[in-house]
């Protein structure tokens, strides 16, 4: 029985980086080396079929560098900028897609180099892979929406967006809602049972323009909403089908949406026992719909471009005069978790640059009890091992990243598979490698480069594996169960790590068959005991509650929100699967910087017994109820927004 | 045999599947007693002096096939099953551990016996490493309960639903499928007595199975033989169906899904804790054999030998091996436990499943 072993990185037949010279994966994000390595069959590329023609990125530029620096460094040939991004001047962010040529210009113009700290890749897939219309050129200047909102404004970035719901309209019935961008592009998208091949483009005459500023998507605006609603009102109501069939917002359908949720309790009138006559019951709203490949996508690691363009479209429609507050309910699990992501710093340097008229509220996760952290210290010649448990039967891909802060160069790290005596040869820092299939396909990819673009501190090692199912034959596929990993400290001084595996679930109402991977061992209390839903720091085990936070909201200028329970009980006020607040185990040594503790609570449950709050549903009048911290942020924002 | 078949097997499945579905009339008139006191009552009322045989009866031919519609489902399922399996015999080798099921054409003037199927099973090493999956898979137990729990019996109704199969139209397909699934509850429980695989809770307290562990081996998967022969046999059945000429007959155009749900009944069992993977791929294996030799009974027409090595069902580091459709049965890529002759073997003539086959598929025109 021959051991197995570590396969070089290939070339990038997008990039053409030679991801397996010395050097070439530090400071790079690994996901983009992964996604080379196995020809981005993450993002539904068939085997045998064309790379993207554009990918998207977030980047972040080198002080004292600006967009329109690089705009005039570059040529729109091979690099797109919405021209939003010029709004708002020292901007050190922007997103924008590239092509191949993008990569070999970085490798031979020093001048564009000096200008671009890091990047990383967002979500390549159709429409995200094509071009913009009407990007950034060096003459452009900035061009002012129509339309500005002034006074208090709610921004919200999510999914299923009613805007036609009761909840939304002002007292004369017109929407509230004066701006509406979505991002997708497809009447019969990316979502499952529809594969993409029967997908029509959406109808601008129905969906709305692509919105000069973004150079993608469609908009509408609230005069545009109102004339819809008011062709499709029969004896004096809305017909919501068919309005929403004819605005080619078909999710809509579907009783319970999320993103309806989330900004009902933001902004709605509450409920005839319990009206709400608030600031935020009257406030103006720009809304901004994700597209269904970032739902569908729950790994999350690429929404980065997506809420980035979001949040500058919301404040693109907003007036200098403006108070805004943007809700983001969303998130993800893996990421460096010290505020230093591109998406989290860019919203930092946002909210610094708009001096207190920008405030950014994001739930602090849902994982709480998810097993999918772990921290430990490691001394001179100690190994910990971690076993990350994949499931069967899981069609997407699963991520493992373990952070290590400045000073952790001996750390070493192998992998024994599922199944296999022997691990694969241990790796030291600043190596990748791939463990292949009989025909070379990558089974499992580890990347553990001394820097990182997903992070400004310390280093990111990421383990990345394909799924373990597959209708299709050709498809590979990595063995399910227990995956080994262990990190070994081979020098003199003590370092630690966190492991955070990405998120894989299911979103609502969606069937992707993401299966969430977790850390197991003996020591981990699953018991559902009294005290056995914290940690304690006296249990060995390396896998820990306290760090589960969602990636999005570590940032220093936005608010996290956790989620308590409305009517305590003796076991405690908090919902189990919310970050806590004092952290009960806040003594445990932690890698600079990390955030660990929401910023602040709000009800996100009932009570034990009811978990989830209520608020509206997808047509008027109906209610439902959801549970999580996406509930508890949007109650924030709300009181932000009064007080504002 | 027949005894046991009848009380057994024609009682609980034609009970269960064509008795149970084909149910309406013959079941109604069957199972609406009336009482033998006002039978007696009204005879005696109304019968006057007896006058002898005075009506004219056609007396059914001797030997004839078509006599069988003559007959109950049961009698019937009965008679053509023991022509099934008349001929079928079970062989073992010590040395290599093999069992094979040969078939000799007793009808023949020189009887010579000829393998259908031989099979070897895995080592007791080989089965503690396929323990890991198996606890992996019991991620999947909250997803997949119901499944679990409505396929303790014969999954009928999932092929039915996949099919349009129903018993007012398609009674003689019932029968067909009865007869498949009594021959391969037959063979397996010989394959399965003979290799007394130890289920998958012997090797681990961990395993704790959401169902109860069934009361005879674990290998080879009885679940996995007997859905793969319902595929195997609906495909060939839609396939003669099929009006000729058609490019893609409706059996081969129904075959990956036929093939997908009979693996999602085999790993549903591996998902509840009673089955090792390695056992529904032996199942499969099994099960397409045992349909195609009821096929070729039936038909007239010819068999290959299959065979399945459990020890060479294994990673290329001897790595415990998933159960998957992508693995194949035969030709150059097949996995290696996998084998089929390239030489075809003759079955005999079975002219009462003949006339039953020929039934079935006027059902589906």
């Amino acid at each position: 029985m021959s051991a197995p072993v570590w396969q070089p990185l290939p070339t990038g037949e997008f990039t053409g980086i030679d991801w397996g010279a010395p050097g070439a994966i530090d400071g790079q994000d690994p996901y983009l080396a992964w996604a080379e390595a196995d020809h981005f069959a993450g993002y539904r590329r068939r085997p045998g079929k064309k790379p993207p023609k554009w990918l998207p990125i977030v980047i972040q530029l080198s002080e004292p560098a600006d967009v329109p620096a690089l705009v005039a460094a570059s040529r729109t040939a091979w690099l797109q900028i919405p021209r939003v991004y010029l709004n708002v001047p020292d901007l050190r962010f922007c997103s924008a897609r590239v092509k191949p040529r993008f990569f070999n210009k970085l490798r031979s113009d020093a001048h564009l180099r000096s200008l671009i700290q890091r990047f990383e890749l967002g979500l390549p897939v159709a429409p995200h892979t094509h071009a913009l219309t009407d990007p950034c050129t060096p003459t452009s200047q900035p061009t002012p929406a129509h339309g500005l909102l002034g006074g208090k404004v709610l921004g919200l970035i999510d999914g299923g967006l009613a805007l036609a719901n009761s909840a939304f309209l002002n007292r004369h019935g017109h929407t509230r809602i004066r701006h509406f961008w979505r991002q997708d592009a497809y009447e019969n998208g990316n979502w499952p049972g529809n594969q993409p091949r029967h997908r029509e483009p959406l109808d601008p005459a129905r969906a709305g323009p692509t919105p000069h500023d973004m150079g993608y998507g469609h908009e509408l605006s609230g005069a545009a909403i109102d004339a819809a609603m008011s062709a499709y009102t029969r004896q004096g109501q809305v017909d919501e089908d068919a309005l929403y069939q004819h605005l080619q917002l078909w999710d809509l359908s579907k009783p319970v949406n999320h993103g309806t949720h989330v900004l009902s309790l933001a902004c709605g009138p509450g409920n005839p026992l319990h009206p709400i006559h608030d600031d935020a019951s009257r406030a103006d709203l720009v809304a901004v719909q994700l597209d269904w490949s970032n739902v569908l996508d729950t790994s999350g690691g690429a929404m980065n471009v997506s809420v980035l363009d979001g949040l500058m479209y919301i404040l693109a429609r907003c007036a200098p005069s403006a108070q805004v507050v943007v809700n983001i309910s969303w998130g993800t699990l893996a990421g460096p978790h010290d505020g230093s992501s591109i998406l989290e710093a860019a919203m930092d340097q946002l909210i610094a640059l708009y001096g207190g008229r920008l405030q950014v509220t994001v739930p602090a996760g849902n994982a709480y009890q998810s097993r999918t952290h772990a921290n430990a210290t490691l001394t001179p010649n100690r190994a910990v091992t971690l076993n990350w448990r994949v499931q069967p039967d899981d069609r997407t891909q699963s991520f493992l990243e373990l952070w290590l802060p400045d000073g952790a160069q001996d750390v070493t790290i192998s992998v024994t598979p599922p199944g296999h005596p022997q691990p694969l040869p241990a790796m030291p820092m600043g190596q990748a490698g791939l463990w292949t299939d009989a025909h070379g396909a990558p089974l499992c990819g580890l990347i553990f480069p001394t820097t990182t673009a997903l992070g400004t501190r310390g280093t990111c090692a990421l383990l990345a594996l394909a799924p373990t199912f597959s209708r299709h034959a050709a498809d590979t596929t990595a063995p399910f169960g227990p995956w080994k990993v262990t990190l070994t400290n081979t020098g003199a001084s003590a370092t630690l790590f966190d492991a955070y595996i990405e998120r894989d679930d299911v979103a609502i109402g969606q069937n992707t068959g993401a299966r969430q991977s977790y850390f197991e061992d003996a020591d981990y209390d699953t018991s559902g005991n009294l005290g056995s839903f914290v940690d304690h720091p006296d249990n060995p085990t390396p896998i820990r509650r306290s760090g589960t936070f969602n990636s999005l909201s570590t940032g220093r200028n936005t608010v996290s929100v956790g989620g308590t329970r409305r009517e305590a009980s003796p076991s405690g006020h908090f919902a189990l699967y919310s970050p806590r607040k004092p952290d009960p185990d806040a003594g445990r040594p932690e890698r600079p910087g990390v955030k660990k503790v929401p910023d602040k609570l709000q009800p996100s449950d009932d009570n034990p017994a009811l978990w989830g709050v209520l608020g509206v549903g997808s047509r008027s009048g109906s209610v439902i109820r959801l549970a999580g911290t996406s509930s508890s942020s949007p109650q924030l924002a709300r009181q932000r927004l009064n007080e504002a | 045999m027949s005894g046991g078949l009848s009380g057994g097997l024609s009682g609980g499945l034609s009970g269960g599947l064509s008795g149970g579905l084909s149910g309406g009339l013959s079941g109604g008139l069957g199972a609406a007693m009336v009482s033998s006191d006002a039978l007696i009552l009204s005879r005696a009322a109304i019968v006057g002096p007896f006058t002898g045989a005075s009506l004219h009866a056609t007396e059914p031919g001797f030997d004839e096939p078509a006599n069988l519609k003559l007959w109950a489902d049961g009698p019937r399922v009965t008679a053509c099953f023991t022509e099934l399996v008349e001929g079928l015999l079970f062989r073992t080798r010590n040395g290599p551990k093999e069992a094979l099921l040969e078939f000799a054409n007793l009808q023949a003037n020189t009887i010579q016996r000829k393998p259908l199927v031989c099979l070897r099973a895995p080592t007791k090493a080989q089965f503690k490493k396929q323990l890991d999956l198996v606890a992996a898979y019991a991620d999947l137990r909250a997803d997949r309960a119901a499944e679990v729990v409505a396929q303790l019996t014969p999954p009928l109704a999932f092929f039915s639903s996949m099919v349009g199969l129903t018993a007012h139209r398609h009674p003689k397909t019932l029968q067909l499928l009865d007869l498949v699934f009594s021959l391969c509850v037959h063979v397996e429980m010989r394959f399965k007595h003979t290799f007394a695989s130890l289920r998958p809770e012997a090797f681990s307290p961990q395993i704790q199975p959401m169902i109860q562990t069934p009361g005879h081996g674990s290998w080879p998967s009885g679940h996995a033989t007997e859905a793969f022969a319902f595929a195997v046999l609906l495909e060939a059945l839609l396939n003669a169906a099929t009006a000729e000429g058609v490019a893609t007959p409706n059996g081969t155009a129904s075959h990956e899904q036929l093939q997908r749900l009979a693996a999602r009944i085999a790993v549903n069992r591996t998902v509840a804790g009673v089955h090792f993977p390695v056992d529904s791929a032996a199942g499969r294996l099994l099960g397409t054999a045992l349909a195609d030799f009821l096929v070729a009974r039936a038909t007239g027409t010819r068999v290959h030998e299959r065979g399945f090595d459990g020890r060479l069902f294994q990673g290329a580091n001897g790595e415990a091996l998933d159960f998957s459709l992508h693995q194949k049965m035969d030709g150059p890529q097949r996995q290696p436990a996998y084998t089929r002759s390239a030489t075809s073997t003759g079955v005999g003539n079975a002219p009462l499943l003949a006339w039953l086959w020929e039934e079935a598929i006027k059902e589906w025109k």
